[in-house]
C-alpha cells in the first residue's frame, strides 16, 4: 500500500482506547472496586466524595463509583446489542431493496415509511405496556426501530453500485445474484453501514440510558447510568455527585464510539478511491 | 498560412510562470517555466495529455488556481499590468470582464436556480446601461450564438437547454462582458461530432466579429487543427513545443509531438498504423531531474537523462524543448505541406 | 464476399423500449404510457471473426443495441441467434453456461473495475465459475492472460486503485477474454484514455482479435478511431441502422446523408481545410415522439415530401452496402 494509508489516523485510536477501557471496566468491574453496587449502607447515606466513597454515596448509601463501573457492563451490552441485529437485518434489507427494485422495493419502502411515521417513544411505552418494562422491553422496541436507516442507507449505496460497470461485468459473465450481491455489492456498501453502526452505538446507549431514566428501561437495584442519573435527579441540588459522574462517563464513552465512526469513516473511503 | 501569421499587439504576455502544489506535505510541479504570449485577434492553443499542466496554467492566468497552490516566480503582462500583482479588487475587473472563461461542462459551470437572463445581466453590473440597452443586448448575445427565440429562451434555466445550446448559452453568457481574451477549457470535449462541429464554427466565428483573442485548452489535436493560429504541446508542465498550427502539424520536432501524431487514429492520415507511446507520463510530484520525456523517448541519449533541455528557437515562430530535435528533421507529420509547396522552415 | 462467411449472431427485427414512468396524475387520467425507442427494429448480421463498427452520436441507442444482443438487457420484440441457437427467450438459468461466450469491455476503465477485489481473485473466481481449468492450473492461467494483455504478474495482489486508466483498461480486456469468448462487445473502450495509451489499447485489441480469432461488436463515437480498427461500420440513428458496409466504402462513398455529416462533422487535421459552416445545425430529435418517415427527414438537406410520411427500409445498394434512404441516388453527386 502508497504512504497515505499508514497515515495515522488520530480519532480513531482516541476513540478505541476510550471504548477498550470500558470494555475492560465491563468484564472485570471487580479490578476497579471492592464496593458491592447493590449494597445498602444506613451509615453513609449522600455522602459526599471522600477518600472513602471517590465518588460519594447515594441516597441508600450505595457507592457511586462502583455503580458507575459496574453499569459499563449493561450500558455496552445495551449500545451493542441494540445496534447488532438492527444493523444485519437493516443492511439486508437495504440491499434486497435497492438490488432487486421493483415491487419488492416498493413494498419495503412503504413498511419503512410506516416505521418512520411511527414515534419511537410511544412504541417503546406500548411494549412495556405488554411485555412489562425491563431490558427486555428495552430491546424489542429499539430492534423495531432501529433496522430502518440502514435499509435507507445501504439502499441508496447499492443503487448507485448496481449500475456501475462492475456489476455489468458481473451479469455478462453470468454470475448469479447472490453471487453478485456477495462478491460486488456488499463488499462496497458496507463501510458506510458500519460508520453509521458504531455511531448508531451511541445512539442506541444514550436512548436505552433515557428509557431507563424514565422508569422504562433497566431497573433498579442494577446499576445502569441512566438509571443512576434519573434516581439522583430528586437530590440534585444537595447531591450533585449522584448524577454527575454517571453522566460523564455516558458522555465520554459515546465519544469513544463516535471516534471509531467517524475514524472508520475516513480510513474506508481511503481505501475505497 | 504563413501570412496569416498575427504580428498584431500582444494582448497577454506570459513570462517564465510556475505553479506548485502542495498535498500531503509533497510538492507537485504543475506548470515549469511557461513563457508565451497571445496577440489581438488571435487563437493560441494548449494541447496535451491529461495531467499536463494546460488547465492550470490558463487557471493561473486568472489566479483562479485551488488553495493549496502557489506561484513561486513568474510574470503575466496584460495590457501592461502584472496580474500576478494586482490587488484582488483590480483582479475582479479583470476576472470575467476583461478576460472570460467556458469549460467543458455548462451544467457545473453556470447556476441552476438563475435563468439565463439573470446571469447575463450580472455581467452588465458596474455599466451604466438601461434596462432597454440591457434587455437588447442579452437578446443579441443570444443571437450571435445561434440561439432560435431568444427573447423566449432568455427567461428560462440551463437544464432546460440541450447539450449543445448549454455549450452556446455560456458562450453568450461569457461574452455579454465583451471580453479581449476568452480562454475555453475543453469546450467541445463533453459534445458529440456534430455539435462539436458547430461550436468550433461558433466560437471561430465570434472571435473573428469580436476581434478578440481565445486561448483554447484541448487534447485534441483535431480541435486544435481547425481553430488555432499557434500552438503549444505541453508535457509534465512543460513547453515542449511551439509552432503555428501548419508548421506543428507538418514539421513537427519535438519527439513528444510527433509521437502524439504517430498515436493519433485518424482518416485524414495516409499512414494507418498506429504508434503508441511507450510507458505512462511521470508523477508531477516526481519529475526526471532531465529530459521529462526522457523516459519515454525513442531518440533518447544519456544527456537527456542529465540535462533539462532549453526552449531552442529553431526557425522562426518554432521553439522546440530537445536536446536531438535534429534528429526529426524531415519526420512525417500529420500532414504534409508539399502539396501547396509553401513553407516558412 | 460476405455471402461465404459464417454468421455469428443473426439479429431480426430486435426492439428494446424503455417505459418512461409515468407521474401519478397520467396515471390517473389514463394517459398512454411512452417509452423511449432505443432500439426499434433493426436486423442486422454479425460474422465470424470481424470487427463491427457502431457509431453514432449519444443517445441513438448504440449500447442499448449491444447489451440487448447480449442479453444484459431483456429484448421486447425481434429474434437473437447466436451461433444457430435462438437465445431471445432463454431464461436466466439456460442462459448462464452461454453467457461467458459473449463478454464486454467497458467505457470507464474506473468504475468499471470492482474497487474492492484484487486482479488475481477477480480473474479467478471467473476462471472457476465457468470451470476454464482446474484449480491447480488457476494460478498459471492468471499469469498467461495477464502477460497476454501486457500486464506483469505483480498485478496479481493488487486493487484497481494502484493502476493507470490504461492498465485498468487492460485488466477490463484481460476480465473479458478470460473464459474464452466467441463475441466480444466493447463499448467506448478508449474513449476515457489519452491519445498515447488510447492508440496502445486499440493495437492490443487488433492484436488479440486476430490471436483468438474474436468477433467484435465495437461502439464509439470516434469516426477516425472507428476507421482504424473495423471491418465493418454500421451508423446508428434514433434506434435505428441508417448505413452498413465495409469501412472502406462507408467513408469514401457514403451513401446516407447522415453518415456523409458526421464524416464532415469530424475535425479535419489540416489547418488549412476550415469551413465556415458547420457541417449541420440543430440536435437530433428526442427518441420518444418520434414522427413517422425517415427519422432524419427534419434535419436533412435532401428531404422531400416522401421523406417524411415514409419510413426508408434497410436496403441493399452496393454488394454488402446497405442503406435506409429514399434519396442516396441524388446525394451522391
Amino acid at each position: 500500500m502508497n504512504k497515505k494509508a499508514i497515515k495515522i489516523n488520530v480519532s480513531l485510536i482516541i476513540g478505541i482506547i476510550i471504548v477498550g477501557i470500558a470494555l475492560i471496566m465491563a468484564l472485570f468491574p471487580s479490578m476497579f472496586t471492592n464496593y458491592d453496587p447493590e449494597a445498602i449502607d444506613a451509615t453513609a447515606m449522600l455522602a459526599p466524595p471522600s477518600a472513602e466513597h471517590i465518588f460519594g454515596t447515594d441516597n441508600y448509601g450505595r457507592d457511586i463509583f462502583a455503580r458507575v463501573i459496574y453499569s459499563a457492563r449493561i450500558d455496552l451490552l445495551i449500545g451493542v446489542g441494540a445496534m447488532i441485529i438492527p444493523f444485519f437485518v437493516g443492511t439486508a434489507l437495504g440491499i434486497i431493496s435497492g438490488y432487486y427494485g421493483g415491487k419488492v422495493d416498493a413494498f419495503l419502502m412503504r413498511v419503512l415509511d410506516i416505521f418512520m411515521a411511527f414515534p419511537y417513544m410511544v412504541l417503546a411505552i406500548a411494549i412495556v405496556a405488554i411485555t412489562g418494562a425491563g431490558i427486555k422491553a428495552l430491546f424489542i422496541s429499539m430492534w423495531l426501530v432501529g433496522w430502518k436507516e440502514y435499509t435507507r442507507l445501504v439502499r441508496s449505496e447499492v443503487l448507485v453500485v448496481k449500475n456501475s460497470e462492475y456489476v455489468e461485468a458481473a451479469k455478462v459473465l453470468g454470475y448469479n445474484d447472490l453471487r453478485i450481491i456477495v462478491r460486488s455489492i456488499i463488499p462496497n456498501v458496507l463501510s458506510s453501514a458500519i460508520v453509521y453502526g458504531a455511531s448508531d452505538i451511541v445512539m442506541c446507549m444514550m436512548s436505552g440510558a433515557a428509557m431507563s431514566y424514565l422508569g422504562l428501561g433497566v431497573q433498579s437495584p442494577t446499576p445502569e447510568w441512566g438509571a443512576i442519573i434519573s434516581g439522583g435527579k430528586a437530590f440534585l441540588s444537595i447531591a450533585w455527585w449522584i448524577t454527575i459522574f454517571p453522566g460523564i462517563f455516558l458522555v465520554v464513552t459515546g465519544l469513544g464510539f463516535s471516534l471509531i465512526g467517524d475514524g472508520l469513516s475516513d480510513k474506508l473511503r481511503q481505501k475505497g478511491r | 498560412m504563413s501570412d496569416k501569421i498575427n504580428t498584431g499587439d500582444v494582448l497577454l504576455d506570459v513570462k517564465n510562470l510556475n505553479v506548485r502544489f502542495y498535498s500531503n506535505g509533497r510538492e507537485m510541479k504543475a506548470v515549469n517555466g511557461v513563457s508565451f504570449n497571445i496577440k489581438k485577434g488571435e487563437t493560441f492553443g494548449f494541447v496535451g495529455e491529461s495531467g499536463c499542466g494546460k488547465s492550470t496554467t490558463s487557471r493561473a492566468i486568472i489566479r483562479l488556481l485551488a488553495e493549496n497552490a502557489k506561484i513561486p516566480s513568474g510574470e503575466i503582462i496584460y495590457k501592461g499590468q502584472d496580474i500576478l500583482k494586482l490587488s484582488n479588487d483590480k483582479l475582479r475587473k479583470i476576472r470575467g470582464k476583461e478576460i472570460g472563461m467556458i469549460f467543458q461542462e455548462p451544467m457545473t459551470a453556470l447556476n441552476p436556480v438563475l435563468t439565463i437572463k439573470q446571469q447575463m445581466y450580472e455581467q452588465f453590473i458596474g455599466t451604466n446601461m438601461t434596462k432597454a440597452q440591457k434587455e437588447e443586448k442579452a437578446v443579441e448575445m443570444l443571437r450571435l450564438v445561434g440561439i432560435p427565440s431568444p427573447e423566449k429562451r432568455l427567461k428560462e434555466y440551463i437544464h432546460q437547454f440541450s447539450g449543445g445550446m448549454r455549450q452556446r448559452a455560456m458562450i453568450a453568457i461569457t461574452l455579454a462582458a465583451n471580453p479581449n481574451l476568452l480562454i475555453a477549457d475543453e469546450p467541445t470535449t463533453a459534445l458529440d461530432v456534430t455539435i462539436q462541429d458547430q461550436i468550433i464554427k461558433l466560437i471561430n466565428k465570434i472571435k473573428d466579429q469580436l476581434g478578440m483573442s481565445v486561448l483554447l485548452i484541448t487534447h485534441d489535436l483535431g480541435v486544435i487543427s481547425q481553430m488555432c493560429d499557434r500552438v503549444a504541446v505541453m508535457y509534465a508542465g512543460y513547453f515542449v513545443e511551439t509552432a503555428d498550427t501548419l508548421t506543428l502539424f507538418s514539421v513537427p520536432r519535438h519527439p513528444y509531438t510527433k509521437g502524439l501524431i504517430d498515436a493519433l487514429p485518424s482518416t485524414d492520415k495516409k499512414d494507418l498504423s498506429l504508434k503508441p507511446i511507450k510507458g505512462t507520463a511521470p508523477s508531477l510530484a516526481d519529475l526526471p531531474s532531465g529530459c521529462p520525456f526522457a523516459p519515454r523517448c525513442p531518440y533518447k541519449e544519456d544527456k537527456c537523462d542529465a540535462e533539462l533541455p532549453e526552449m531552442k528557437e529553431i526557425s522562426p515562430g518554432h521553439m522546440v524543448r530537445c536536446h536531438f530535435h535534429e534528429k526529426l528533421k524531415g519526420a512525417q507529420g500529420l500532414i504534409s505541406i508539399d502539396e501547396e509547396g509553401d513553407n516558412n522552415v | 464476399m460476405c455471402e461465404e462467411r459464417k454468421k455469428l449472431l443473426e439479429i431480426k427485427h430486435l426492439k428494446k423500449y424503455f417505459p418512461i414512468p409515468r407521474k401519478i396524475t397520467e396515471v390517473l387520467s389514463k394517459k398512454p404510457q411512452k417509452s423511449v425507442k432505443a432500439v426499434d427494429d433493426i436486423t442486422l448480421d454479425i460474422y465470424e471473426d470481424e470487427i463491427l463498427a457502431l457509431v453514432g452520436e449519444s443517445g441513438c441507442g448504440k449500447s442499448s443495441f449491444a447489451r440487448t444482443i447480449i442479453r444484459l438487457y431483456d429484448p421486447d420484440s425481434g429474434q437473437i441467434i447466436m451461433d444457430g441457437k435462438d437465445i431471445t427467450k432463454m431464461s436466466k438459468k439456460e442462459l448462464r453456461p452461454l453467457k461467458r461466450n459473449s463478454q464486454m469491455v467497458f467505457q470507464d476503465p474506473y468504475s468499471s473495475l470492482n474497487p474492492r477485489m484484487m486482479v488475481g481473485d477477480m480473474l479467478k473466481e471467473e476462471f472457476l465459475y465457468h470451470h476454464i481449468c482446474e484449480p491447480s492450473e488457476v494460478d498459471g492461467k492468471i499469469k498467461d492472460i495477464l502477460e497476454k494483455v501486457g500486464l506483469s504478474d505483480d498485478a496479481i495482489d493488487r486493487f484497481p486503485s494502484e493502476f493507470s486508466g490504461g492498465q485498468r483498461q487492460r485488466i477490463g480486456i484481460a476480465r473479458a477474454l478470460a473464459v474464452n469468448p466467441k463475441f466480444l462487445v466493447t463499448d467506448e473502450p478508449v474513449s476515457a484514455l489519452d491519445i498515447s495509451i488510447q492508440a496502445q489499447i486499440l493495437n492490443l485489441l487488433k492484436e488479440l482479435q486476430k490471436e483468438y480469432s474474436l468477433t467484435i461488436l465495437f461502439i464509439s463515437h470516434n469516426l477516425n478511431v472507428v476507421y482504424y480498427i473495423a471491418d465493418r461500420v454500421a451508423v446508428m440513428y434514433l434506434g435505428k441502422i441508417v448505413e452498413l458496409g465495409d469501412t472502406k466504402d462507408i467513408y469514401s462513398k457514403p451513401l446516407h446523408p447522415y453518415t456523409d455529416i458526421l464524416i464532415r462533422s469530424s475535425p479535419n487535421l489540416d489547418p488549412r481545410k476550415r469551413e465556415e459552416a458547420p457541417a449541420i445545425n440543430g440536435n437530433p430529435p428526442s427518441p420518444i415522439d418520434i414522427p413517422p418517415g425517415c427519422r432524419f427527414a427534419q434535419r436533412c438537406p435532401f428531404a422531400k415530401d416522401i421523406c417524411h410520411k415514409e419510413l426508408p427500409e434497410l436496403k441493399e445498394i452496393y454488394p454488402g452496402h446497405m442503406c435506409a434512404c429514399h434519396r442516396y441516388n441524388n446525394i451522391n453527386n
